[in-house]
Order: structure tokens, then sequence, then C-alpha cells
């Protein structure tokens, strides 16, 4: 590595003596004298050279003269991928640049940056330490700062010390709603009390004391946790935080009260200016799985530009959770609930149909010895709006609560099938039977007191994992839906590093959208815990901290559950850069900037992985500098503004006339400055814009005529 | 005795007008059929079912108070007010001429979350109000979300 530097620094100092070419950006002059000496650098990998037939070839732009005859370029080998009036986006065999300078219809030659894909590279953490101490070219550290990262959870010590600033002074929880208490509710919203000020905050300190999990606090750290006492810090150690601790009541929420608690976290973060990520560690398996519930529905609207949403797959990644099967008179679907706690026979088998097709459904006892129903509910018609209860009086006892109906937005016919047993005779069964000509049938069971079994009769069916992602965080249209891999410490279930862990849930969705979107650590990871007695005494504890005669704790989990808030916390620090992105924007970064590699593949995105594992670090350099990943689709604008990595000096290239240009410079904060009055400008002008005084950062650029105008964003680094 | 019959009669209007005021009625319409403008969800007309079963003998529902039984079946929520009012809770799909202000006059709330979907908040004795409110299209209950636990270390 070290000789490789010197032997590049070495190239550099030869080069700057040769002559270098006007027609070529310095860039591009660079790489022309560093083939030209022939030094051993692996030249791939800083240059976007790509191999086709045996011959190299060097992505670039050729700006060329009025009336230009490509043909010449064409004779010298060059590939011509695209033209653009006077432009041309082309593949130039490296040989030859030289000599396609040297052509008089050729005005300029600008070669394409490359953008690291990392593809032969396994790399366990997602490049998040580089995004933190902003690594070269960054110029500064991206921790989330001016952002609102939002968390909808349960079990949370609100004043933890992962949750104050490094300085341990300033309490960056915002704003708290807890939707359990009451006595003031947030304005706009109802039920549960509102905590806005600091002292409020941490006068409450935890949204239950009898919470035993600590889940909501573990997530929070490891998107946004800032204490530097430990290693366990999290992504977004700067951004701001709010939390909404969603109305539990034995164990169950609903979900109306989570997306009203997105709903707040969006209206708060719009009050202040700033933009949100929230994140949603939460999933179930009632619903069609299509993007079509209310809930997803109304999340997809809420999400737009500077307001993000990332939601846990699933953990049901191995689980026996999921059937499809396409339905004919002749073949009845008939599965067995199994149920994973025997002194709770519970659980809930979820049926959809095909939009605008019917199909019964009858729950039965089954004996599997005689081979017979010795009890049923009778076929029950899908698309029938009505709930029925029945009690078991053969072969169990208990009671069966069916409802069913046509859903009203997606016309599918939807049976709902849930079963309470007090008993059940040794050798009977609990079926469900799907009848008629339905066509595809998609149905779930809860996967938390129930699976589907075929208890090994081949005629019956047994779930699988298949469309194993959940409902609320894992089949929204927008939402980022993470899976997850293992990245810390091996256990004796998942014992590869860098390999998927298997529970991390799968795609498609019904509709055959691949899911999840991405992949980020979620085995085992290590993050701030409550401190109320119940936690205490059942976590698995990691490390400890005392801070102001207070003691507070760390401690292991895993899950999707784990992998969301890492992906939460790194969109914060592309929303440093960017307030602007929106959920297709992410989608387009993490397509073109996520990690693949041996456990990966590189046939992404797929059902298991998404795009790859988030890589921060590449994520937050394209989107700070905008560049395209592939370089032969590059769309070169009307105005051209090069280089965006730059000591202080651009030049913008014209390749249209236009009249009363102005040229205006941004920092981060939308404050001017620079401003330049250009004029008219005829085509294929070129300015030079000197920045060289503007201290190293990211800014914006804009460029504006009566004609034209373009945004650019330029990277200055000294 | 003219004057004592006058008093005693307008004494007696005085405090009937102020029971009344005191005890408004709400006029029982829960054995009523659904309206049939506007959709339901299946648990939205169980609930209605089960609402006319219990409250089959009231006239009037001001005094009504849902069964603990029918409050855990379908996630009926307290509001923090001196009478623990029961409230329902769930998603509207709304129309533009929905009159959310209405809902409000009713002691119930409206959150809008997009351009035709609302959650809301309302007092269970006011559901068949609330079904007369201009703009309703479709009537969803919540559905329960049973909270998944958490994978451990050694599981």
């Amino acid at each position: 590595m070290k000789k490789t530097v010197l032997s590049f620094v070495a190239v550099l100092v030869f080069c700057t003596a040769m002559a270098q070419s006007p027609k070529m950006s310095p860039y591009t002059n660079n790489f022309v004298s560093i083939e030209k000496a022939k030094v051993d650098i692996p030249l791939k990998k800083m240059y976007a050279i790509k191999s086709i037939n045996n011959m190299e070839y060097v992505s670039a732009f050729i700006y060329l003269s009025e009336q230009a005859d490509i043909t010449n370029l064409k004779n010298l080998g060059v590939l011509v991928d695209a033209e653009y009036t006077d432009i041309v986006a082309v593949r130039v065999p490296v040989d030859k640049l030289n000599d396609v300078a040297a052509l008089n219809d050729v005005k300029r030659i600008e070669i394409g940056f490359p953008v690291y894909k990392r593809m032969d590279k396994a790399r366990p953490s997602a490049e998040v330490d580089k995004v933190q101490a902003g690594t070269s070219p960054l110029t500064m550290p991206f921790l989330g700062t001016g952002v609102v990262v939002g968390v909808v959870d349960h079990g949370f010590e609100y004043g933890h010390i992962n949750f104050f600033d490094t300085a341990k002074s300033d309490l960056r929880v915002k704003r708290v709603w807890n939707q359990n208490l009451s006595g003031g509710a947030p304005s706009g919203f109802s039920g549960g009390k509102e905590y806005t000020t600091k002292e409020e905050i941490l006068a409450a300190k935890y949204d239950d004391t009898t919470d035993a999990v600590g889940h909501g606090t573990h997530v929070t750290g490891i998107a946004a946790g800032a204490y530097k006492g430990n290693n366990y810090y999290g992504v977004a150690s700067d951004a701001d935080i709010v939390l909404v601790s969603y109305n539990l009541n034995d164990n169950t929420s609903d979900n109306v009260s989570i997306s009203n608690g997105v709903k707040y976290i969006y209206n708060y973060a719009e009050s202040v200016n700033k933009p949100c990520v929230v994140n949603m560690s939460l999933g179930m398996h009632v619903g069609p799985h299509d993007g079509t519930s209310t809930f997803d529905r109304v999340c997809d609207e809420m999400q737009g530009a500077g307001k993000l949403l990332v939601g846990s797959a699933g953990n049901e990644g191995e689980d026996k959770v999921h059937i499809k099967q396409t339905l004919t008179t002749s073949s009845p679907i008939k599965t067995f609930m199994g149920f994973y706690y025997s002194s709770t026979r519970y659980g809930m088998v979820d049926v959809w149909g095909e939009a605008d097709s019917t199909y019964t459904v009858r729950c039965v006892i089954y004996n599997k010895s005689t081979e017979k129903e010795v009890w049923s509910t009778g076929d029950l018609r899908a698309t029938v709006s009505k709930s029925s209860s029945f009690s078991i009086t053969t072969g169990a006892s208990g009671n069966v609560l069916v409802s069913r109906e046509k859903n009203a937005t997606n016309k599918k016919g939807n049976v709902l099938v849930a079963v309470n047993l007090n008993s059940l005779t040794s050798g009977n069964y609990v079926g469900i039977i799907v009848s008629g000509t339905g066509g595809e049938i998609n149905m779930w069971a809860d996967d938390n007191y129930s699976y589907l079994t075929n208890n090994s009769i081949s005629s019956w069916t047994a779930g699988n994992a298949t469309t194993s992602v959940g409902e609320l965080g894992g089949t929204g249209k927008r939402i980022i839906s993470v899976g997850a891999y293992q990245s810390r410490k091996p256990s004796i279930y998942y014992p590869v590093v860098g390999a998927l862990t298997g529970f991390s849930s799968k795609g498609p969705t019904v509709d055959n959208r691949i899911k999840p979107d991405i992949t980020a650590p979620g085995s085992l990871l290590i993050s701030s815990l409550p401190s109320n007695d119940a936690a205490v005494s059942a976590m698995d504890k990691a490390a400890e901290a005392t801070e102001n005669g207070q003691k507070y704790y760390w401690g292991y989990m895993q899950g999707t559950s784990m992998s969301s808030p890492f992906v939460t916390g790194v969109l914060a620090t592309w929303l440093q850069a960017d307030k602007t992105l929106t959920p297709e924007r992410v989608r387009e970064v993490l397509a073109t900037t996520s990690t693949s590699d041996s456990y990966t593949g590189s046939a992404l995105p797929n059902n298991s992985w998404g795009y790859g594992k988030i890589n921060a670090y590449n994520g937050l350099l394209k989107i700070i500098t905008q560049t395209s990943v592939e370089q032969t689709k590059l769309y070169p604008e009307k105005i051209f503004l090069y280089p965006t990595v730059t000591e202080g000096h651009c030049n913008v290239l014209f390749a249209q006339s236009d009249t009363n240009l102005k040229l205006t410079v941004y920092n981060v904060n939308g404050q001017i400055v620079y401003s330049k009055a250009i004029g008219d400008i005829t085509a294929k002008e070129t300015f030079e814009l000197e920045l060289s005084d503007l201290s190293e950062g990211v800014y914006v650029v804009k460029i504006a005529g009566n004609t034209n105008s373009e945004t650019k964003r330029i990277l200055i680094k000294k | 005795m003219k004057t004592l019959h006058q008093f005693v009669f307008g004494f007696l209007s005085i405090l009937i007008l102020i029971s009344c005021a005191a005890s408004k009625s709400i006029p029982n319409q829960f054995k009523t059929k659904l309206p049939e403008n506007v959709t339901y969800s299946v648990g939205f007309e169980s609930l209605w079912y089960d609402l006319g079963q219990e409250t089959a003998s009231l006239k009037s529902l001001s005094k009504y108070e849902p069964s603990e039984k029918l409050i855990a079946q379908y996630g009926l929520k307290r509001l923090d007010d001196k009478k623990k009012t029961v409230v329902v809770t769930g998603y509207l799909e709304v129309s533009s001429d929905f009159d959310a202000n209405a809902i409000g006059l009713m002691g119930g709330q409206i959150t809008s979350l997009s351009k035709n979907i609302v959650s809301f908040t309302c007092p269970i004795v006011r559901l068949p109000e609330l079904l007369q409110v201009k703009g309703i299209n479709n009537i969803e209950l919540p559905t329960r979300i049973i909270i998944r636990k958490p994978i451990t270390k050694n599981n």
C-alpha cells in the first residue's frame, strides 16, 4: 500500500512537469500521463476503465465543434453511446486518447469519475466510521446534524446518557409522545401525553417502568446514540430525537396508533424546518402484504422530500409463516395450525384471495389416525362481510372467530381465523381448509403464537418463509424495508460474520415487488438499554457506565429491529447532505452504492438482500457529488460544471446559447456565498468559476438563464 | 292563589329544563341499519352489531358504558376526562366535502394522514352521529398488532 502511494505521488510529480493537452480536463491529463508512464498502479480502480473485447476503454464526454463529423471519432475506435447537440458520450480506447484530442473537431475531452462499488470486497461494517470521521474526500463528519430521527417504539428511557450530545450536557430528545398516558395529548391528536421540554422529558424518565425489554432504548441508541465512553454509540449521533411510545395493551398495539405516531414526528420536523427519518421496528402478518393496506397507503403518502420512513422487514426468514398456492376445485388448500406454546394454543391465520374472486374457508378439528374432520365451522364464503364465533364441541375445547369481507380497497376476499383453545385431544389438529376457484391464495400465520404445518401428512401443506416480510415495516411501496446480516460476534446459530441471518424475512410482496430493499448489521448489536428494574434484571448486559451518579446500561439484541435503525441513522447522515432526499432517490442511491460480496452474490436486487449491504460512505459520496455510476449512461446537461471535487476552480461549459445568466453559490446552510451576473453567453463558451476564497466543504451552484437552469453540488477540498 | 300556581308551574318548568340540559338524551341508534352510502370494515360491522346487542334495552345512550369485554375485544380506549369516556378509533376514507369540525363538536378528534384518509377518535355513544357526517366513504377499525418477541442472544 505504502509502495503504491509513493509510486502514485512520484508519478504525479512527474506529470506536473509534462506538457498538458489544453483540450483535456486536468483529470483526463493526469490519466493520460499515468497511463503513458506505465507505472504499476491499479488504474482500473482509480479511473473508470472498462475492458471490452480485450481492449481497454475509458468513458468520456467529448465536446465537438459545429458541423463535426463523428465518423472521425469512430475511425479511431471510439464507441459513441449518445449524442446531444455538440456533446457526445463515448467510450474511448485508452491508447487513442491523444489521437482523439488531436482531431480538429474535438474541443474538449472529459473522462468520467469512477464510483467505487467495492464489488469484490466483503465489508462487515457499512463504512459508517468513514462517514462519522469525515474521511476524504469528505471534509467534515456527517452525524445527522440538523436532522430529526424519529422512533415509534416502546421501552424507552428518555434521558439515557446515549441520547445526550457528546459533551453529555444537551439532551437531544426534543419531543416525546407517550400514547399510553393521559393528560395532555399533542395538538391535533387524541390521547396520550406529550412532553415538550427537557425538564418534562427527564422528569418522566421512562414510558413504562414495567417494560423488561427496553426495545425502544436499544433501537434509538443504534440510530442516534452518542455516548463516547464506550464503543457502542450509534450512527447519527448529532441528530435530534423524537420518541413516540405506541399505545400498548396486553402486548398488542394497533396500526392506527402507529400511523398517528409517524404523523406526529413528521409534524414536529416540519415545525422546526428539518428533514426527518422515522424508524419503525414493527411488523405483523395480518394484511394483504401488497402495499394496499390503509396503513401502507397513508405512510406512502406521508413520505416525500425530506420525509423518510424505515421499517424492519421481519424476523420470520426461517419460519413456516406463509403459503401461496393456486386454488382449483379439485385441489383445496389444506394446512394445520401449529402452536409454539402448548400452554397457550392461540393463533391467527389470515387468508387473501385475488381481486374479485371468491373462495370458502373452514376451520376444522382433524384426527390424524382416522383422517376425519371431527368438528368444523362449515364452509364460510370469503366475500360475505361477516364475523362469526364458533364454540368447538368435539375433539378440543375453545372457540374460533372467523371474520371475512371483500376488502374495499383491493377487492380481495379476506378471511381472518382466530383460534383460542383450552384443550386439544391428543392426535387431533386444528386445520384450515380453503376451497373453490379463487385463483392465487396467500395465507399467513401470526408467527408469534402459531405457524403453518402439514404434520407430516403429504396431502396437507406446510408453510414456508417466502413472502415472510411483514406488514407495517416490510410491504409499503415507499418505506425502506431492512433485512439483517451477521455483523458482530457470531452466535452458535448464525456463525458466519457477513452472512444473511437466518431470521431475516424474505420477499417478494404479493404484488411481486422485491423486499427487503437493503440489509444492514442486525446480529448481534450492542446498544443502550433502560435502567428500570425490570429491564436491568432481564437484560443481556454488555456494558455499564456511571455519569453524574446515575448508572446506564448497554446490552445485546438481534433482529431486523436492530438493522432497521442502523439504516435510519445512515439515512439521517444522508439527509444532512441533502435535505430534499426522497424515498425514490434513496433507492437509487442504494441501488448504485450498496456493497455486494460473496454472501450477497451479484444478482441484486433480490428477495433476501435487496440491493445488498448498505454502504453509508459510498452512498453519502454519491449524494454529495451527484456522480452517475454508469458512466456510459451520462446525461450531458445543457450546462456542464466540472470538476465537482475541486480546490476552488471550476469550469462551466454552456452547450447552448442563453441570455441573462446568473450564477449563485450557496453553502449547506442555504446562505449565498458567491454571486455573478454572467449575462449573455453563446454555445460552447466556458465560464471560469473561481471559488478559492471559500473554505472547504459542500456547496450548491445554481446557474440560471432565460432558457436553461442547472443546480450542481461541488466539494471544495484543499 | 293564581299567582302561587303560576310561580310553582314556572319553578317546576325551570327545574325540568335544567334537568334536561344536564342530561341531554342521546337516542340509541345502534339497532338501526348502517347507512348504505358508507362502506365498513367487517370489524366495524361486528362492533356495531355487538353494540346493538349490548344496548338492546336502552332508549338513550347518555349513561351507557360499554362492557369491559367489549372494550377488550375491540381495543376501545378511555380518555382522561372525568367520565373516562370510552372512545373508538380507526381510519376514515373521506371525500373533499368531509366535515371534520362536526366530529370535533361531538367530542371526537380527526388527524389528517393523507389526501383522503384520516384517523378518528369518537366517543362510543356518538358513533351513530359520526355515521351521519358528510363526506365519509369508508370506516375501518384498527388492526391489532401482536408485538414481536425479541430474539435473544441464545435463541
